[in-house]
């Protein structure tokens, strides 16, 4: 878990500088990200059972792509690729004791993407006062 | 200012979002003169899924940071990139600052129109060989349509 200070806002750049600050270290064999990035999202992934590679399979306009990739890999990963699985009644003690690995993020180097202003578009504050967006 | 323009092609034809990609690519390239330094180049690509995906294979690649779904760019002080882009899926506009030697920007598909040149540029075609890569694909199939999809390089400095 990447603690981030209370308040602080992390744009998409800063986010991936964070999660590269962790990452890098290496450790990890699997990344997975949702789709709502900047990558097509998978709606298939299967490790094998040496822990060496990913098959994953996703559609692009029409068409399914198969790869095979290389652990470590960072995939994105498409809403509805499986149906959550929440503990079952008595695996909530269980989870509730699970221990969490926390590091704190608290700043992240320049990665040449820097924020100066967000702001709403002019037609989206109208649909909001016509409450159509809401 | 020399840019570099991903162009999808699909059915025959070059997608909208692409010929939306080369118009914000032309004010680009436009900007020579009005700060950018000199020899800042770009690479532009459509906000699409596979446009998307391959500049921030080139980022990754290459180091560079990279700002998808462009609206607006220009030059902004000591060579840098100022840039307007969606968030939220268009519901926020954020405007930011890109240093970089070189930019790495997707056009939104649904900003803006495509416009053609008031002359026709002089296109540089390169050929590239298939690199297949870390994730090339290892096989493909049906889903739910017929429509196949390609991609090509054109360059030009100064559209």
């Amino acid at each position: 878990l990447l603690e981030t200070p209370a308040g602080a806002e992390f744009g998409p750049a800063a986010t991936a500088a964070a999660l590269h600050s962790v990452a890098a270290d290496g450790g990890f064999d699997l990344v997975l990200l949702g789709n709502d990035a900047v990558a097509t999202g998978i709606k298939a992934l299967a490790v094998d059972d040496e822990g060496t590679s990913a098959a994953a399979r996703r559609e692009y306009r029409g068409v399914a792509e198969t790869y095979t990739l290389p652990l470590p890999c960072v995939l994105t990963v498409r809403e509805g690729i499986n149906l959550p699985r929440y503990p079952s009644l008595p695996g909530r003690p269980r989870a509730k004791r699970a221990v969490i690995s926390r590091v704190p993020v608290s700043s992240v180097a320049g990665v040449g993407l820097r924020t100066t202003a967000l702001r709403v578009p002019a037609l989206v504050s109208v649909l909001a006062e016509l409450r159509v967006l809401s | 200012v020399t840019v570099f323009c991903l162009v999808e092609v699909d059915g025959g034809g070059v997608v909208d979002a692409s010929l939306r990609a080369l118009t914000l690519a032309r004010r680009v390239a436009a900007q020579a003169g009005d700060g950018l330094a000199d020899g800042a180049s770009a690479v532009v690509a459509a906000g699409t899924d596979r446009g998307n995906e391959v500049l921030a294979h080139v980022g990754a690649i290459t180091g560079l940071p990279m700002a998808a779904n462009c609206v607006a760019v220009s030059a902004g002080s000591g060579g840098s990139f100022e840039i307007v882009r969606q968030r939220w899926a268009g519901l926020l506009l954020e405007e930011a600052v890109l240093d970089a030697p070189t930019a790495l920007l997707t056009a939104a598909t649904d900003a803006g129109t495509a416009a053609p040149a008031d002359a026709p540029g002089a296109a540089i075609a390169h050929e590239v060989a298939a690199a297949g890569g870390l994730a090339a694909p290892t096989g493909s199939g049906r889903w739910t349509s017929s429509r196949r999809s390609s991609a090509a390089w054109s360059g030009s400095r100064g559209w």
